[in-house]
């Protein structure tokens, strides 16, 4: 039985490269300012406890480290409502 | 079969030439090593991906460049030869690779608002086994069983994703399984007894190898057969009972007859005949299988399971017996793998060359949603 191999992308950000990005997507001000958010646990996202962000209505929403958080984003992506 | 039978016979042969093979390029000098080395690369592009990180690690210590390569292909690599693998051990599973794209790269933000996709924060590649592990978890989470985990419950579709990334860092970096146990495992399933009863009834399966080539490999017909039910319920409690039922198989002692061989569920039908009790296999008497076979496909069993020893003559008997039943019911050999498994034998595990066929009826049973049906297919018929 002969499989096809296909390959999903995998969208990174490197962190020589957030602020830079951030910066593109006009997150940048709410980043220094402490005033970004964790979806899940609404705690401030800093450069140390960033895992990862995601388009939702119009705005971003961050996801910080914490393994509670995680797997919380892990269930979105079970449910569909993001992908990678 | 006279095909696969011949090259069987000449095992021994192609061992030789084998040996001979790797001599004649030895032989050849550089050129001819070179070339088979690049001719091995391309056949196994993971390998190759994995030699690159190592380049780029020894250019990073002495140009401090090519850092993001080397997240790249570690993860890449890694995760890609995990997917291959486990798309061996599953018949009806295409392997899903990753490819890791950097969003200054590509991206600009109106992409990136209109693509509802995650992005991943990856570290400096001192700390490559934290990227390496949120990488394969959310890769896991969105792409392995994607189709039935729309029909599974929330603590089912954890546990297996679990014990899959489990699976993986103890195969690609095993160093890093302790740590994944520590940060993720304890913390969800000691808090969560349901996922930890699960991941404690795989473990057991998986004792007789049959987590992949039949739990996942069940759990994706699964996903294949039914469409827009609304009602999941009862196929998560289904699934309850046939991870249950796969348990109990595992945890049988050999020789065991009184257990529960079908599973016989609204969504999932399958059967498990063990072949390798001394007499029948020694008389090559087939026709105790073949009529207990066609009775089991008269019940609506889908998927027939044969397990047996892997010995040469218990494998001539399996396959003897396929060809019967295949000229005689409208079924068909879906895959057919060798592998290790361990079986209980007086209260001991011992390890045991184990051959697996599957049979697939040509007769699928597919499960449609009954207001989709009406909305949409008779709606489009009429």
């Amino acid at each position: 039985m002969r499989k096809i191999f296909y390959k999903e992308k995998l969208l990174t950000v490197y962190d020589k490269e957030l602020l830079k990005t951030l910066k593109n997507l006009g997150y940048l001000n709410k980043f220094k300012k402490g005033k970004l958010k964790c979806k899940f646990c609404n705690c401030i996202i800093t450069f140390g406890n960033l895992h990862s962000f995601f388009p939702q209505s119009g705005d971003i929403k961050f996801v910080c480290e914490k393994y509670s958080c995680q797997w919380k984003l892990y269930d979105i992506l079970r449910e569909r409502r993001i992908s990678i | 079969m006279e095909v696969i039978r011949y090259f069987e016979r000449k095992k021994d042969f192609y061992i030789n030439m084998e040996l001979d093979i790797i001599s004649l390029i030895m032989k050849g000098g550089p050129p001819t090593i070179l070339i088979s080395i690049i001719f091995y690369l391309l056949l196994f592009p993971e390998k190759a991906e994995k030699i690159t990180v190592l380049l780029y690690r020894l250019i990073f210590k002495v140009f401090k460049l090519g850092e993001k390569q080397i997240i790249t292909h570690d993860i890449q690599a890694r995760v890609n030869e995990f997917s291959k693998k486990l798309s061996k051990e599953i018949a009806n599973v295409e392997p899903v690779g990753v490819k890791v794209q950097w969003i200054s790269d590509t991206q600009t933000p109106k992409k990136f608002f209109d693509g509802n996709k995650l992005v991943i924060r990856m570290r400096h590649h001192d700390s490559q086994d934290k990227n390496f592990i949120n990488a394969s978890m959310v890769f896991i989470s969105s792409v392995f069983l994607r189709k039935s985990k729309k029909y599974m419950s929330k603590s089912q579709k954890k546990s297996i994703d679990l014990y899959v990334g489990k699976k993986l860092f103890e195969m690609e970096k095993p160093q890093i399984a302790d740590k994944f146990f520590e940060d993720f495992f304890s913390m969800k399933t000691i808090s969560n007894e349901k996922i930890m009863g699960l991941i404690e009834k795989y473990e057991i399966i998986d004792k007789v190898g049959l987590i992949f080539p039949i739990l996942v490999q069940e759990l994706t017909f699964f996903g294949e057969k039914i469409f827009y039910k609304l009602n999941t319920n009862d196929i998560i409690k289904e699934i309850s009972a046939f991870i249950d039922f796969l348990k109990n198989y595992a945890e049988r002692e050999i020789g065991e007859q009184r257990l529960k061989k079908n599973f016989t569920g609204v969504y999932c039908r399958c059967g498990i005949v063990i072949i390798g009790i001394g007499e029948k296999v020694k008389i090559g008497l087939c026709e105790p299988y073949v009529n207990y076979i066609k009775k089991i496909i008269n019940d609506k069993i889908e998927n027939i399971y044969l397990i047996g020893p892997a010995t040469k003559e218990n494998i001539n008997f399996i396959k003897n017996i396929i060809e019967e039943v295949q000229s005689k019911l409208d079924v068909y050999k879906y895959v057919d793998k060798k592998f290790k498994s361990k079986i209980k034998i007086k209260k001991e595990r011992k390890e045991v060359n184990t051959y697996l066929v599957v049979l697939r009826s040509k007769e699928v049973k597919r499960y449609i949603d009954e207001e989709y049906h009406k909305k949409y297919i008779n709606e489009t018929s009429s």
